[in-house]
């Protein structure tokens, strides 16, 4: 028997062996793609369901290697004529085919309803495969030195909690600083395949110690846990890509204000601008950090007081023909300004003429208007990763509130990396009235948060329950009879940002205060 | 040429050594029992010699081959029983033939038919319903339907009924000599070894104490039963080397001598003069063993009376 057919012929007894709890993982699957396909607006049961299906998944792949234990002298494979790397890629198939593969089925599912495009697709898929791998490879060291399931369930939260407790109780600087970072596809698949590697040499070796075993667990762990910290904390995730020169635009400072703060504090108001780049696209700095610096002394960060600001946008609508109703087009409108609170000694340093500086990234934003959506309760809409369904449309026509639920997909990462989305990426509604040729712009109001897994852990998708009315700044046009009905014939004008990319921005600026 | 060669073999379970030192040769064609107590290493051997382990000094080679680089083709032509070996106990017994069949090119389907009636095993019950007995003789059948060149059992008659093992080990014999195969058999099953046999080692606390064949075993190792030795009778102060074992029960004196070959009762009347009769045996394994277990005990007793 050749090599390969040593493997298939292993599998298929595996898959056999594990064949009801393969079922019982399948339709897990099926569930969880069907509530983020369908159901998506109740959080909770997505979440309690990825919590579900990735530990059942590691206990259906602990089954599947103890069948063929790596180790151990009692192990009835080892005695029979197999090639152990054989042995080793049967099971490694059955978690790929089996378990990665159709959680990955049901991921690409979910996500192509939630209007993720087919380009980013593998990218999110790669970062689920790395995620789940890094615990398949987990699962199958322990598996390999647990000598039955229970141990291995035992061992597995021993392992799940102990770098946390160990990390908390010794070295908090890691778990406070560094360890918020998301985690990187790459750490995560360098993880999985050092620990498949071990597993492979566990099967290779057979006779080898347990604590061996352990201590090479350790020394992974203890990899990944300098790749994490060797690492910034980044507050919102950024695209990774650049945007060519020619999308470049130069970070311009419009004005410095102080406002005088209680305690002698004062807040140092920047407002922002681009200069150059393209008109049609909007620009956003992300995650700015502001240094004090003065010769001779170390520089002191402030803190900033918002995440990202929008430096320069575009009304997406403006040739549609539809009078904006109102005196204001809130897009145009958004707060170009970054605050940040000085403190009396660090007002001392701008008066001794420390030099500010200014750092971040500017994202830059191409405007996708989607297709008019009628204003139908249940009606629901995907664009690359974002799915808004029309809950609701209350209100008086002189002040409707529209609820929509927006599900947005979103790399995990450190709690609220789902923010992306919202800070950078995001939605501009307004209802439109077709027949008037007449439109309001609607500001969305955050009111609600959950988040779930899509199926595999390693993406997520964020649950936002919005109440989109009116501005508050602008009056209201009739847009027909009241109640429900008198919106009958009105339409959502939807435009969503998407991030195209990148670059990086420094901008060094001296102020007195006092005199601007 | 010799199927199984061990030389200096050392094996240690973290700081206690489980074999020191072992040197043995197992001829091809020979059924060799290996003997001991328990903890002496028998099953970490046989665990070496199926390439389960991988001794830490020393080095082993079975048909061959070394131990630690046996490949497919090499372990096609090895069986392996062993007490608490792990099998698949979800599958049926058909199921698990299925599974090996293919995986060896001499698998015998009608010998493995015939084992299954001869052990009264029903093919199609899960494995994990099976009792102590009927597992082992599943192990059994697995080892033997490849026709393997090699077999090495270890306490294979567990659990197995008189006239089961009765059947296995004439089995057994009858395969060794016609097809030539090569047996490494650890057990206590002294009596079932016995007939078995053609060559026997011992180990003990992890040393090898002797390995050589039945023929060798049985000349040089004697029972001598001396009558008329009371507790008048003078007793040697000091007992010769070679014997294992000296138990008194007036008017009687057994010994268990090692270097007994060519003597007869004539050669120990030298220390015991008084005695009335003195009769010289082949000795049975089972005394050997319970002698060079007790060797220890018996020597400080044999010292006490001396005294």
């Amino acid at each position: 028997m050749t090599w390969l057919r040593q493997a298939a012929h292993v599998a298929a007894k595996d898959l056999r062996h594990a064949s009801w709890m393969l079922a019982v993982y399948a339709v897990i699957v099926a569930v969880a793609t069907a509530v983020a396909v369908h159901a998506w607006g109740s959080g909770r049961g997505g979440v309690l369901l990825a919590t579900l299906l990735v530990p059942f998944g590691l206990v259906v792949f602990a089954v599947v290697v103890q069948a063929d234990a790596p180790m151990g002298s009692d192990v009835f494979w080892a005695t029979r004529p197999l090639y152990p790397s054989a042995v080793f890629a049967a099971k490694v198939a059955v978690a790929a085919v089996a378990l990665v593969g159709v959680g990955v089925a049901g991921q690409a599912v979910a996500l192509s309803a939630l209007g993720v495009e087919s380009g980013s697709l593998p990218a999110h898929i790669a970062r689920s495969v790395a995620d789940y791998g890094a615990w398949l490879g987990v699962a199958g060291v322990v598996a390999g030195f647990a000598r039955n399931i229970r141990t291995f369930v035992l061992s597995m939260i021993i392992v799940a909690l102990a770098p946390y407790v160990g990390l908390w109780s010794l070295l908090p600087w890691l778990v406070w600083g560094p360890m918020v970072v998301r985690t990187l596809p790459t750490l995560e698949a360098g993880i999985a395949v050092a620990l498949f590697g071990l597993v492979a040499y566990q099967y290779h070796t057979r006779d080898v110690r347990r604590s061996a075993v352990a201590a090479a667990m350790v020394v992974v762990a203890a990899m990944a846990a300098v790749g994490v910290a060797g690492r910034q904390p980044v507050p919102l995730p950024i695209t990774m890509k650049d945007v060519p020169a020619g999308l470049r635009a130069d970070l311009r400072v419009d004005s410095v204000a102080f406002e005088p703060l209680p305690r002698g504090e004062q807040e140092l108001r920047l407002t922002l601008g681009v200069a150059g780049g393209a008109s049609d696209l909007a620009y956003v700095l992300v995650n700015p950090r502001l240094e004090i610096r003065e010769a001779g002394k170390p520089s002191e960060r402030l803190d900033e007081v918002a995440g990202s600001v929008w430096l320069r946008t575009v009304d997406p609508l403006a040739d549609d023909g539809f009078r904006r109703v109102g005196p204001r087009v809130p897009w145009l409108e958004r707060d170009r300004t970054l605050r940040f609170r000085l403190s009396s000694s660090q007002m001392g340093r701008l008066s001794r003429g420390a030099t500010l500086v200014l750092t971040g990234r500017i994202e830059v934003l191409e405007a996708r208007q989607l297709q008019p959506q009628p204003l139908e309760i249940g009606r629901s809409f995907a664009d690359d990763g974002v799915r808004i369904r029309i809950d609701s449309v209350e209100g008086s026509p002189e002040e409707p509130v529209i609820r929509v639920v927006q599900a947005s997909v979103a790399p995990p990462g450190t709690a609220g990396s789902w923010v992306l989305h919202h800070n950078v990426s995001r939605f501009d509604v307004a209802l439109a009235d077709p027949g008037r040729r007449e439109a309001v712009p609607l500001a969305g109001m955050a009111t609600t948060f959950a988040a779930h897994a899509v199926v595999l852990p390693g993406v997520s998708v964020a649950l936002e329950e919005r109440r989109l009315q009116p501005m508050s700044s602008v009056p209201w046009t009739d847009l027909g009879d009241a109640g429900a009905e008198s919106h009958r014939g009105t339409e959502l004008r939807v435009v969503h940002w998407k991030p195209r990319g990148g670059f990086d921005v420094r901008s060094e600026l001296r102020v007195r205060p006092g005199n601007g | 040429m010799a199927a199984v060669e061990i030389a200096g073999v050392t094996y240690r379970y973290r700081r206690v050594e489980a074999l020191s030192d072992v040197s043995l040769a197992v001829p091809s064609g020979a059924v060799y029992a290996l003997l001991g107590p328990n903890g002496a290493g028998k099953t970490t051997l046989l665990q070496i010699l199926a390439g389960l382990r991988r001794p830490a000094a020393g080095w082993a080679r079975v048909l061959g081959k070394d131990v630690t680089a046996l490949g497919v083709g090499d372990r096609q032509a090895i069986g392996y029983v062993a007490e608490g070996l792990r099998l698949p106990g979800w599958m049926t017994l058909r199921q698990l033939e299925a599974y090996l069949a293919p995986l060896y090119p001499e698998w015998d389907r009608s010998l493995a038919d015939e084992l299954r009636r001869r052990f009264r095993l029903d093919p199609d019950r899960r494995i994990r319903t099976f009792s102590r007995g009927e597992h082992m003789k599943a192990a059994l059948l697995c080892a033997l339907a490849p026709r393997p060149r090699l077999l090495l059992m270890d306490e294979p008659f567990t659990g197995m009924d008189v006239a089961v093992k009765d059947e296995l080990v004439h089995g057994l014999l009858e395969s060794a000599g016609t097809e030539g195969w090569t047996v490494v058999v650890a057990s206590h099953d002294l009596a079932e070894l016995e007939p078995l046999a053609d060559w026997v080692g011992f180990l003990d606390d992890g040393h090898l104490l002797l390995s050589e064949s039945m023929e060798t075993f049985r000349a040089r190792f004697r029972r001598v039963e001396v009558v008329g030795a009371g507790e008048s009778t003078s007793f040697p102060a000091t007992v010769p080397e070679g014997w294992l074992s000296v138990r008194r029960a007036a008017p009687r004196v057994s010994l268990i001598v090692s270097d007994g070959d060519g003597l007869d009762g004539d050669a120990y009347r030298r220390w015991f003069p008084d005695a009335t009769r003195i009769e010289v045996r082949e000795a049975t394994l089972r005394e050997v063993f319970v002698a060079l277990v007790r060797r220890d005990q018996d020597a400080r007793r044999v010292e006490g009376v001396a005294a």
